[in-house]
């Protein structure tokens, strides 16, 4: 699955070419490209890839729906929400503007004319993903040698947009998936507190990012410090259910939420 | 002696120790009769004494006052597996001369009771584990007592591998190759020489040490002594731990501590010491050695918890664990014997580890074992 999700990747990035320096990813495939190196219970795997776009740097030319259609991509029939796409094996390529640079009110759609009101969906949480990012090399998991240059959203911005997709959700409880908080855990546990906490701190001080940043560590507060029987703590646990060690995860994701913000007010004084 | 008198049982437990043969007997006439159909009856003679006098019984069974078959009871203050073996010959002639034997102790070990069950002997011993089997007439009968010396108590003969002077000693013969006198291993585990001859003298007679008449000692069945050994002295018990969480988990750990390099002594058991020999799945706790597992903890950004941990800590009892320790990757390791013994008493799939490598133990004794003279 994670192999077509990758291969998926590679084409929406070819067909993104052009736009190249306004593409970032985000979402679970850029999560694993940072948490690669520790191990964990469950196996990696997605089946969508996340492409937030940058508005700021994005060209007129060509107009993202076209790039998409002549390479072979079509709009998710059944979701019908602007910037659902699907690759020609059938694999989801979700691309997203984030709120903040999303034009004119819209519930769904971003408005980024030129290009068209169906092309991308926008979606709060990702400014933190424009203002951090860096540019890693992508390969193909299926042995056919290619790989593209992208801007991968860095640990601080995924977990700034996990949060949310989250705290978006609490609400409505069937939408939640136990997946994201996992998310969660595999950042926290593969990037040391003092460099999650450095990087947030940017964001904080970042005016693109500061809101939905300083949002976000609220929710790390209510959602996974306030212990590991919190939403998000249990969530992340319960992903490894039969498989893992869920009071060992809520638990340890708890105390790295603890850590991180102990972390951040340290900072303030 | 004869005795025809109302045999009766303790109401609860095992009762106050019985110390004569005919207390022995006794309680086993009683336990005996429990398990006889009505009309057949148990019936003992014993002659005044203690046990392994020389003074011994017989113990006969009968049906409607008719005698259907008797024992010759052979009475043991304490019988070892050893003495089994030293008994068989004796026993064999006995059987011959269509002799029926009985071997009666206060308490009969497990192990020894199998070795009996396998030499085709009677056995019974006062916590009711019983086996009176004859082929003709055929007979079995057979029950379960205690399962450890219900009187055993302190000052008794050492009968167990616990305590600071057993864990050198076990160590010491699990870790070095024999030959060598029970002076040169009293040296070799830095104990004393008289707890050396005990505990030697105990495993001679428990089959697992083989020594030559006043010489040296020559063979050490060491996986049985492991085996035992971590049976009587368990990680949980025999040390003060403490729970802590790695939220990083164990890979974050094991950085930790090769980065840190504590300024105190440590060293780490379980999973973790079995990789670089035997490494079984994703190791999932951790059990660390340390002089003061609070500052240690405090080193490696650990929380203590209540439940939950993935790394445990001990203070060890014994210094013994931080003998012929080595480095992997940076971090001090125990010994492969000492990683046997935690894991075998450890918890969750710790035992199944622990297996694990204690048959890499036995396929690569070269790569672990030292000679004494080292």
């Amino acid at each position: 699955m994670i192999v077509e999700a990758r291969a998926a990747l590679l084409d929406a990035l070819d067909a993104l070419a052009a736009h190249q320096d306004s593409v970032i990813l985000v979402g679970a495939q850029a999560v694993y490209l940072h948490t690669g190196q520790a191990s964990f219970a469950i196996a990696e795997a997605t089946k969508d890839s996340d492409l937030a776009i940058d508005t700021r740097v994005l060209g007129d030319s060509p107009l993202i729906e076209d790039a998409m259609t002549s390479a072979g991509f079509v709009l998710d029939p059944t979701s019908r929400q602007p910037g659902a796409w699907i690759s020609p094996k059938g694999v989801p390529v979700d691309l997203m503007v984030p709120e903040l640079l999303s034009g004119k009110r819209s519930r769904r759609a971003a408005k980024i004319p030129p290009h068209g009101g169906q092309a991308a969906r926008r979606t709060v949480g990702l400014e933190a993903a424009v203002v951090d990012h860096n540019s890693r090399t992508v390969e193909s998991l299926d042995g056919d040698g290619r790989s593209a240059i992208v801007q991968v959203a860095g640990p601080a911005a995924l977990l700034v947009a996990k949060l949310h997709k989250i705290g978006e959700r609490v609400e409505s409880p069937d939408r939640l998936n136990d997946k994201d908080a996992h998310d969660i855990y595999r950042l926290l546990v593969a990037t040391t507190t003092v460099d999650m906490a450095t990087a947030t701190r940017r964001l904080l001080a970042d005016d693109l990012s500061s809101d939905v940043t300083r949002v976000a560590v609220g929710l790390l507060h209510t959602l996974f410090a306030e212990g590991p029987e919190s939403l998000g703590s249990v969530m992340a646990g319960r992903a490894e259910e039969g498989v893992g060690q869920p009071a060992l995860v809520s638990a340890s994701v708890s105390f790295l939420a603890q850590d991180l913000l102990a972390e951040l007010s340290g900072m303030d004084t | 002696m004869t005795a025809t008198r109302i045999l009766s049982l303790p109401r609860e437990g095992y009762g106050p120790e019985p110390r004569t043969s005919a207390d022995i007997m006794m309680l086993i006439g009683a336990r005996v009769q429990l398990l006889l159909p009505s009309r057949w009856t148990v019936a003992f003679t014993t002659s005044v004494g203690a046990p392994d006098s020389g003074s011994d019984a017989t113990l006969t069974v009968a049906r409607d006052g008719e005698t259907v078959v008797s024992f010759d009871a052979e009475i043991k203050r304490s019988i070892t597996r050893g003495a089994v073996l030293s008994m068989t010959a004796r026993l064999e002639a006995m059987r011959a001369s269509d002799g029926r034997v009985l071997v009666v102790s206060r308490y009969i070990t497990p192990r020894v009771r199998e070795e009996l069950r396998q030499q085709g002997i009677s056995y019974a011993d006062a916590t009711g584990n019983l086996l009176l089997t004859t082929v003709d007439p055929l007979m079995l009968v057979s029950d379960r007592g205690a399962t450890s010396d219900p009187w055993s108590g302190p000052g008794r003969p050492t009968t167990s591998l616990k305590g600071l002077p057993a864990t050198l000693l076990a160590r010491a013969l699990i870790d070095y190759a024999p030959p060598y006198t029970v002076s040169e291993l009293a040296r070799l585990a830095k104990t004393s020489l008289g707890a050396s001859y005990r505990l030697v003298d105990y495993l001679v007679a428990e089959g697992i040490v083989s020594r030559a008449e006043r010489g040296p000692i020559t063979a050490v069945d060491w996986p049985e002594l492991l085996r035992r050994w971590s049976a009587d002295a368990r990680y949980l018990d025999t040390n003060t731990t403490r729970g802590f969480l790695e939220p990083r988990g164990l890979d974050s750990l094991t950085t930790n501590l090769a980065q840190a390099a504590p300024a105190q002594r440590y060293a780490v058991s379980g999973s973790l010491a079995a990789q670089p020999y035997a490494p079984f799945a994703e190791p999932r706790l951790a059990l660390l050695y340390a002089d003061d597992p609070v500052e240690l903890a405090a080193t490696l950004g650990l929380r203590e918890v209540e439940t939950g941990a993935n790394v445990l800590m001990a203070s060890p009892r014994s210094p013994t664990v931080f003998e012929r320790t080595t480095t992997w990757q940076g971090v001090t390791l125990v010994s492969p014997s000492q990683a046997v013994a935690d894991l075998l008493s450890g918890p969750g799939r710790n035992p199944a580890e622990g297996d694990h490598l204690l048959e890499w133990m036995e396929n690569n004794v070269d790569t672990w074992r030292l000679s004494s003279d080292r």
